[in-house]
């Protein structure tokens, strides 16, 4: 990576040097050269990973050379497919949960006094620091047909049988939303805070209602929070393993579950690095999905 | 740039130097005394009774440290990735026989030396040259005895799937098919000994036989520890369960019984890593294991059951009533066939994760 900046100096100092310029390069040759040591961490633990994992999954065994077996076996495979579509569909309805129920509170925190909004912050960063692991078993407490939530209706009354909340797909659905939660209201937060209040006022000024000002000025200016959200949401929920391992009760089966049963169970890593390798593309193929429509810049911003 | 680059050699320079002072003081650590690195399943299984029984004997019969951790998950994977990776971190690893059977079959074990006391204790067909025999340990039928108490209670593998007798959530393992696949035969009517050899079309039909069960089984767990709060919650009423799982459960003071008739026992196993830098020391410590002193403590501290028959001769008849691996217990389990699933697992793979998904 040195090198790479070194190379910078040389083709940037051999034009002509005005003092301007020669603060841009110094610029530029600083930038590099403070990027250098994550760029290399990223190289060592995370290219060079994803390039090994690649390779694998091109081969059909321990020292064999190219083969397409592995995509083969994915693609050919009802299991797998059904397995890439579940995922996909819980993701999805993990993201519209998250941003149902994120939304209203991002805009309740933007719009809380400066007190109120810090002890919203606060009730939303505790659980956000509180192991994910934790998070998932406190849910099977609540949720479990002995659990705290069937105790209490069943005492109430309402039921005679317990619900059937945990070890199904609506336990994996409440878990995943509920974790993922706080990535949705983050960016949709920083967003709505960044609108100018004068754009509200002088829309409530010309005589629109507050759900005028909500539909024509709130909600389009706020779209980028909600591109960023989704999208964090989404990606994150295809790649999650503990939350469904325990609250799918084993009937529920993602991708990422696979992808560890075969690393692990079967000690098939090449099908294993196959699925993985379907799951990237995949995830970078929403990446550029989303840049396309909403561009980069706001995915960040 | 050039001060950069100077700055950079010599930091270079100076990381190089102290990671060699480091490594000088991690091999003078080594020749002082040597250590071996046991991973193995955690909780008091490993550090408590293991530990007592022949580890703490061990450690202070040779003067060899044992450093024991726990596998942060299936051990099988980690190993592969350590031994091809050419960096041996554990001398010695706790597996279930399956598992030990498939490292084998991959060349990721070393062989194992036993010592003559130990050949002459234990029965041969057990004594692997790779994957050595560690403890017997039962997948039981096992019960709320509060639900159904003393003789309303299921007592075959037949009654786990009579949900109209014995209605309530169950559970069973969720890792492979084995186990399974021979509990679903057995609660098919395949007497017990006409159970092995397993094949093609027996397996399909355990399969069969499992899919009737599947609407209500509650959970496929995935782990031991899963299966002991699935109990302990009452959130299970009965299923299938390690017979220390469902121990601990009791010591713990839950309502829970168990029948030994045609449970599947199966061993547990000792595999020591190619490449190990301690073979030898792991060895000792496997044959340390294996002995009769070794095994009847194992019995005496938690009940496991002895892989060196011999064992059952410094045992009380009490001590040997319920235990899984007495001669007279032994007799009523099944014996897994380990060598079976390991060839046949990865061609019943997906039928058996789609069994569990219900697709």
């Amino acid at each position: 990576m040195t090198t790479g900046a070194a190379g910078w100096v040389v083709r940037l100092s051999g034009r002509a040097a005005s003092p301007r310029r020669k603060l841009m390069i110094h610029r530029a040759v600083r930038f590099q050269v403070l990027l250098a040591p994550v760029l290399m961490l990223f190289a060592v633990f995370y290219v060079y990973p994803i390039v090994r994992m690649l390779a694998i999954s091109f081969t059909a065994g321990r020292h064999s050379s190219f083969s397409l077996d592995q995509y083969q076996a994915v693609f050919t495979s009802s299991l797998y497919l059904s397995v890439i579509a579940d995922t996909l569909r819980i993701s999805a309805a993990a993201t519209v949960g998250a941003l149902l129920m994120g939304y209203p509170v991002a805009y309740l925190l933007a719009r809380a006094k400066e007190r109120a909004a810090g002890w919203l912050m606060t009730l939303l960063l505790l659980p956000f620091w509180t192991s994910l692991l934790v998070r998932t078993y406190a849910w099977m407490v609540l949720l479990q047909r002995e659990g705290v939530v069937n105790t209490t209706l069943r005492q109430l009354g309402l039921i005679d049988r317990p619900l059937p909340t945990m070890f199904n797909e609506v336990g994996v659905l409440i878990g995943t939303t509920h974790i993922l939660l706080p990535f949705m209201i983050f960016p949709i937060y920083s967003v709505l805070k960044g609108i100018d209040p004068d754009l509200a006022k002088a829309a409530a000024g010309l005589g629109a209602g507050p759900g005028q000002v909500f539909r024509k000025i709130t909600l389009p200016l706020s779209l980028p929070g909600v591109g960023a959200g989704v999208m964090i949401v989404f990606i994150s929920a295809l790649g999650f393993f503990v939350t469904p391992a325990l609250l799918g009760g084993g009937k529920v089966i993602v991708i990422a579950m696979t992808i560890e049963k075969l690393i692990n169970d079967f000690v098939n890593w090449e099908l294993a690095a196959a699925l993985a390798t379907v799951l990237l593309v995949v995830t970078a193929l929403f990446v550029v999905l989303y840049e396309r429509v909403l561009g980069t810049e706001r995915m960040w911003s | 740039m050039i001060e950069l680059r100077v700055a950079r050699r010599r930091f270079l320079q100076g990381a190089l130097a102290g990671a060699a002072s480091f490594s000088a003081f991690g091999s003078q650590r080594a020749h002082a005394q040597t250590q071996i690195v046991e991973a193995g399943w955690g909780g008091d299984y490993q550090f408590k009774h293991q530990f007592q029984a022949f580890v703490e004997p061990f450690m202070k019969e040779t003067g060899i440290k044992v450093v024991q951790v726990a596998s942060p998950g299936n051990a099988v994977g980690i190993v592969k990735a350590q031994v091809e990776n050419k960096n041996p971190e554990w001398d010695l690893v706790e597996v279930t026989e399956p598992e030990g059977l498939r490292l084998k079959a991959r060349g990721l074990l070393a062989p194992i030396k036993y010592d003559d006391a130990i050949r002459a204790d234990l029965p041969h067909e057990i004594l692997d040259e790779y994957v050595a025999p560690r403890v017997y340990t039962s997948q039981v039928l096992a019960w709320n005895s509060k639900v159904f108490p003393a003789d309303n209670h299921p007592k075959t593998w037949a009654d786990l799937w009579d949900v109209k007798r014995f209605p309530g959530p169950r559970t069973a393992s969720a890792w492979f098919p084995q186990d399974n696949i021979e509990m679903a035969l057995m609660a098919d009517g395949v007497p017990k000994d006409q159970v092995y050899p397993l094949d093609d079309k027996k397996v399909e039909r355990g399969f069969a036989k499992l899919r009737e069960l599947r609407p209500h089984m509650h959970v496929w767990y995935n782990a031991g520890a899963q299966s002991v709060q699935l109990f302990a919650d009452e959130e299970v009423l009965l299923g299938m369960i390690y017979e220390n799982r469902a121990r601990e459960i009791q010591k713990a003071g839950h309502p829970i019984d168990w029948t030994l008739d045609n449970a599947i026992i199966e061993q547990g196993s000792y595999v020591i890593p190619a490449d190990s830098r301690n073979v030898e020391a792991a060895t000792k410590l496997i044959n340390v294991c294996l002995r009769r002193d070794s095994q009847a403590a194992l019995v005496k501290i938690n009940q496991y059951g002895a892989v060196n028959p011999r064992a059952y001769d410094q045992l009380s008849e009490a001590e040997k009533a319920k235990n899984l691996g007495a001669p007279e217990n032994y007799r009523k389990q099944l014996r897994l066939d380990a060598r079976y699933w390991v060839q046949a697992t990865a061609k019943y793979s997906d039928e058996w994760e789609s069994l569990k998904a219900g697709k």
